[in-house]
């Protein structure tokens, strides 16, 4: 199953059909339609804030709510820290690595679904970085 | 003093034997106490005020009822250019 990262979600909800990525964005959206998909608890509320910010607070709201109600997605919380002074501990060696904060995250959310197989993304700077393996919508519809 | 009533339910009984035991640890004065302790987290839980608290909560105790799928919602940036992330181009 794939996770679907903020960017590749934000450039199909918001129709950015200017940017070159797009027409690959939505070939993948499409070729996962009514399979099941995860999305981190990160990537959906980065998604609220890009949509919010371009479209307005109401959309933003709409799509949080959708996203907990989908069939075909499930969202991935990681465990709350239960205090700072483990959670740092936790962190600690995945930011010495130089995975960034929102990437550990995202990590540790991905972690939660053994099911998770693949972490699609235009983001280049995961490639390596997670576990998980990181491909771009292009690699995740066979055109690179 | 406080307003009390009577209430029966029945409960899973490996749940209660663990209960009793944070009541002999000296946790809870008794099994009231700590149900009434239960119940205000479980209240403040699904009082929150805001739908996304609410249904946040509703979703981590897998009681959200699920619909439909957000890919259908697209919506039409209206403040100018919007950019997401990183270009990566294939």
């Amino acid at each position: 199953m794939d996770a679907i990262g903020y960017d590749v979600l934000a450039i199909h909800h918001l129709a950015l059909e200017d940017d070159p990525r797009y027409p690959d964005n939505e070939e993948y959206i499409s070729m996962t339609r009514g399979l099941p998909k995860a999305v981190t608890v990160f990537d959906l509320l980065n998604l609220v804030a890009a949509v919010s910010e371009a479209v307005g607070e109401r959309a933003g709201r709409e799509l949080y709510l959708a996203y907990l109600r989908s069939e075909e997605h499930v969202v991935l919380f990681p465990p709350p820290p239960s205090s700072w002074e483990e959670h740092i501990e936790d962190v600690f060696p995945d930011l010495l690595r130089g995975l960034d904060y929102v990437g550990v995250l995202i990590e540790r959310s991905l972690e939660t679904n053994h099911e998770v197989t693949r972490y699609v993304t235009w983001n280049r700077e995961y490639r390596g970085k997670l576990r998980t393996k990181v491909v771009s919508p292009s690699e995740a519809i066979g055109k690179t | 003093m406080t307003d009390t009533v009577l209430l029966q339910v029945r409960v899973n009984a490996t749940l209660l034997r663990k209960v009793d035991e944070l009541c002999a640890e000296g946790l809870f004065k008794n099994r009231s106490d700590a149900v009434n302790d239960a119940l205000r987290y479980l209240v403040m839980r699904y009082s929150r005020t805001s739908p996304e608290g609410r249904a946040t909560a509703l979703y981590l105790g897998g009681r959200l009822q699920k619909s439909g799928s957000p890919v259908e919602l697209v919506f039409r940036a209206a403040k100018g250019r919007t950019e997401v992330g990183e270009r990566w181009t294939r």
